[in-house]
């Protein structure tokens, strides 16, 4: 008799312990060492010997099943792989900031310019400590034209406070219209207005930064931005329309229940998620940034790694040129972090490049993590 | 659709997700009645625990499904059709520098064999035609480059023979490389290799040049049917003529291979293993379609005899592979990359492509622009010619492609019941009549049984060794990068 796991369950092998990955109902089961040394031989169509009452359990639960020959279980999987061997492809772009302004007259004690750590940063509004003159309406237009053309997805207008620059960001959203299937503004819960909220109505989603968990309304996306614990985060945060945006000055003052190191960094899986996990990093991944001043970057919170600038270039020109120093970011799998290589979670796990690069000053570095690989355990 | 392999095992090729997996006995009733909770009843008797499994493994099957390719069933425009055109297409300009050739092989497609397509002329291309359309071209690839930036385009040269109007090559390669130096375009060309001297071997190394060499196996299988006028054989010369290219070590040399119903596999198999041999990048049976009389030459017997020899091979291959992993031979060109290209390249669920036919297997018409000696332009160099997407005069007409596509789509009446409609393969060139589609109901009489065949084919080969179709279909894709922009469709 041999064991097989199903088309759509996936065995992901770690240093001591492994997961075995479900792509139709997202669960993410976790084996301890004698169960993964048992799965693997299954799946290497070692004939069984024993009754094992994991397997019937896995049975149970159609995970996989018995076969009274050697079969061969074609996994479930998005597109044709042979389609990766083919270069020349078109990119993708999945998603845009375009930070069209660099001025706030507001004094946020988290903003980007502190040079504050937040988890979620890039979703709201920052000012930067940076030269430069910025872009113009038309270069804007040049980039929206540009990212229309190249079948970008959704698109992040942010600031500074944007409502400094209404007019610019009335404009550019007016020529955005129909061109990209979500568009989003961020803004300072201070500057929103009923006005702002009427104007928004059918061109954007507004995406309301607020640093007080009592301003959270019902009726738009909020970002909360809070240093508070675990345990006060976990009552608020069944809202679906709320993203916490953890500050984070130093890794080891976050509790061990905190989201961002404990096991509930790890998400549920999915067919989409699974195969993008195992080629690109989750949120770099066809992803681009377009500073105040044009530069292009991997993302609003990753400063330093200039990918070239649309002063100089066209977008589709610095995509061409420079496709390495896209490719390098966007297929920043968590396989290729050091520490993540070895970690059987490595596709179902949350990073945030831009949090951990500024903690350790490693482009490559992990912080934030409270899993033991060597040993299969969270400590 | 159910199938077995030779171990006897029984699968089902699920034509949504576009794989197989293995059945029991009441996973099979379920499968086949359409109302789910009704046949669970019927399974009752069936074990406990499979019958728990079973219709779980049902409900996952149906959500799985949710995730497959809706194909978008409005009307194609022609500023649809541009835009996807001038992001997705322009792949390669194929220059068809002349209808005439110096050799008259049996089963080549402009011969008597073939009354739907052209037939062989002395009409050669001129520069003026050349350079119309290669200036078209690279105009296409300026207004495309914001489209897609990374596009890998390329120049071929097609014939008839090409080398028999070298001169027009060497003068479109040196006015493309002085007039477009910031476009790096890959240059290719299929020849039959009798005309190629030192000087022209030179010519084409120097120049990088993709070299897809005619070739079916060693003397007495090349000779049954790649011949001169006189019928005398053309290997030793094509053997010949070759060695500056292989003792150079060149790469980017490759064998395009037709066998017949009188193949002898084994033969070719010991050839193509050769290390002076170019590597197989094509191999295939004549073109059964066009009104094809080629296999008329053919007895029952010689059929028969055929199938024998390939289940022989078949058998030899899977005897070998359970031993050794990729074994990169003849045979793993002919069942190794088959197995590949069934599991691996059919586009499961979304596929990443905005394509809209939703059957078979077939290009979106200005992926490649092929220019015939008068300057028309066709939508690739196996279509026959009565299908032109325009000329170099007026440059491609998107309106003509988008009703040919319309028509096309319009013609698939057989494909929606089509029980493998995931694994087709066929494409325009397959389905084209004269001036007019044929419907896939005439068409499509075998394709089912040879896909299915394929399918038993595939799982046997992976139950002996698992990794081996993708170890295959991945080495090979790759090389197949290095020497085609268009993965050689
Ligand atoms: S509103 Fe935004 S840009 Fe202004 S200070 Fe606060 S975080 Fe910075
Ligand atoms: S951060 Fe890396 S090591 Fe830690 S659980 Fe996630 S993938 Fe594993
Ligand atoms: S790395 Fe990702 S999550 Fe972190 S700031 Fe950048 S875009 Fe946001
Ligand atoms: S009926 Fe024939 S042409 Fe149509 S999808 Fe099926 S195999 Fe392909």
């Amino acid at each position: 008799m041999y064991f097989r796991l199903n088309p759509e369950c996936y065995l992901i092998l770690g240093e001591h312990s492994s997961v075995i990955y479900d792509l139709i109902e997202g669960d993410v089961h976790s084996l301890n060492e004698y169960e993964t040394q048992l799965i693997r031989n299954c799946e290497n169509n070692v004939e069984l010997t024993t009754n094992e009452p994991l397997l019937d359990e896995m049975k149970e639960r159609c995970i996989g099943n018995y076969y009274t020959t050697k079969v061969f279980i074609e996994k479930l999987r998005l597109g044709s792989p042979i389609l990766d061997y083919q270069p020349g492809q078109p990119p993708f772009i999945e998603k845009a900031f375009l930070e069209i302004n660099n001025t706030c007259k507001l004094s946020c004690g988290f903003c980007g310019s502190r040079h504050i750590r937040r988890s979620s940063g890039c979703l709201g509004c920052n000012t930067w400590q940076e030269e430069g003159t910025p872009l113009e309406e038309e270069q804007w237009k040049e980039v929206i034209d540009g990212l229309s053309d190249l079948h970008c997805d959704s698109v992040y207008f942010t600031g500074g406070d944007l409502t400094l620059k209404w007019e610019l960001l009335q404009q550019l959203l007016e020529y955005a219209q129909k061109k990209f299937s979500q568009t989003f503004v961020s803004i300072n819960s201070r500057r929103f207005s009923a006005e702002v909220a009427d104007y928004l109505e059918g061109k954007a989603l507004p995406i309301i930064q607020v640093d007080n968990p009592a301003h959270i309304g019902t009726d738009h996306q909020f970002l909360l931005v809070t240093d508070e614990r675990e345990e006060f985060l976990k009552q608020i945060r069944s809202s679906k329309n709320l993203t916490i945006d953890r500050l984070v000055r130093d890794a080891s003052e976050l509790s061990p229940d905190s989201r961002l190191i404990s096991k509930s960094k790890i998400q549920k899986t999915n067919l989409f998620r699974f195969t993008h996990m195992k080629k690109k990093h989750p949120c770099l991944a066809n992803s681009l940034t377009v500073s105040w001043r044009g530069e292009v970057l991997p993302c609003p919170m990753l400063r330093r790694y200039s990918l070239g600038s649309v002063k100089e270039q066209p977008l589709y020109e610095l995509l061409r040129k420079n496709s390495e120093g896209f490719d390098k970011f966007w297929g920043m799998c968590l396989e290729k972090i050091p520490r993540c290589t070895a970690c059987e979670f490595r596709y179902a796990c949350n990073d945030c490049r831009a949090l951990e690069e500024s903690l350790t000053g490693d482009l490559n570095g992990k912080a934030l993590c409270r899993y033991d690989v060597s040993n299969g355990i969270w400590v | 659709m159910k199938f077995e392999t030779q171990s006897g095992t029984k699968y089902w090729f699920d034509n949504i997700l576009g794989i197989s997996f293995p059945l029991n006995t009441s996973l099979e009733i379920l499968l086949t009645s359409n109302d789910v909770t009704d046949s669970l009843e019927k399974e009752a008797a069936d074990h406990q625990r499979d019958a728990v499994f079973n219709s779980r493994f049902m409900k996952k099957i149906e959500k799985a499904r949710q995730y497959a390719h809706q194909y978008p069933k409005e009307q194609i425009t022609p500023e649809h059709l541009k835009r996807q055109i001038l992001r997705e297409g322009l792949l390669q300009l194929t220059l068809s520098v002349t209808e005439n050739c110096n050799l008259a092989c049996r089963y080549c497609c402009y011969s008597d064999e073939y009354p739907n397509t052209r037939t062989p002329s002395h009409k050669m291309m001129n520069f003026e035609t050349a350079r119309t359309a290669i200036d078209y071209y690279a105009s296409l690839l300026e207004e495309g480059k914001r489209f897609n930036p990374q596009r890998r385009p390329s120049v071929g040269f097609y014939g008839g023979e090409p080398l028999l109007n070298f001169q027009l090559i060497k003068q479109c390669v040196s006015y493309f490389k002085e007039t477009y130096p910031e476009i790096d375009a890959l240059f290719t060309m299929t020849t039959n290799g009798t005309l190629l001297d030192r000087e022209k071997c030179e010519f084409l190394m120097a120049h990088d040049f993709s070299i897809a060499i005619s070739l079916d196996g060693p003397e007495a299988e090349h000779n049954r049917n790649r011949v001169y006028h006189d019928g005398s054989g053309t290997f030793a010369d094509v053997i010949k003529n070759i060695r500056p290219i292989m003792d150079a070590g060149y790469k980017n040399c490759h064998a395009i291979c037709v066998f017949d119903w009188k193949s002898d596999l084994f033969a070719l198999q010991e050839f193509f293993n050769r290390a002076e041999v170019p590597r197989i990048s094509f191999i295939s049976l004549p073109n059964p379609n066009d009104g094809c009389t080629f296999y008329q030459r053919f007895s029952r017997e010689d059929y028969e005899k055929f199938l024998k020899t390939e289940a022989k091979a078949f058998q030899s291959y899977n005897h070998q592979i359970r031993h050794s992993a990729g074994v990169d031979s003849f045979f793993d060109q002919i069942f190794g990359l088959q197995a590949g290209r069934i599991l691996y390249s059919v586009p499961a669920l979304i596929d990443g492509t905005s394509f809209m036919i939703p059957y078979t297997f077939t290009c979106l018409p200005g992926r490649k622009i092929y220019v015939d000696v008068d300057g028309n332009y066709h939508i690739c160099e196996r279509i026959n010619h009565t299908f032109p997407i325009c000329n170099i005069r007026t440059g491609l007409d998107f309106a003509r492609i988008a009703k040919i596509v319309e028509d096309y789509r319009s013609h698939l009446d057989l494909c929606p019941s089509c029980k493998v409609q995931k694994l087709c393969n066929i494409c325009y060139c397959d389905f084209a009549g004269t001036g007019e589609f044929i419907p896939s109901s005439k068409i499509c009489k075998n394709s089912n049984h040879d896909l299915i065949k394929g399918l038993e084919r595939a799982f046997t080969i992976a139950e002996n060794n698992p990794s081996l179709p993708e170890t295959v279909a991945q080495g090979y894709y790759t090389w197949l990068s290095t020497i085609s922009t268009t993965m050689g469709d």
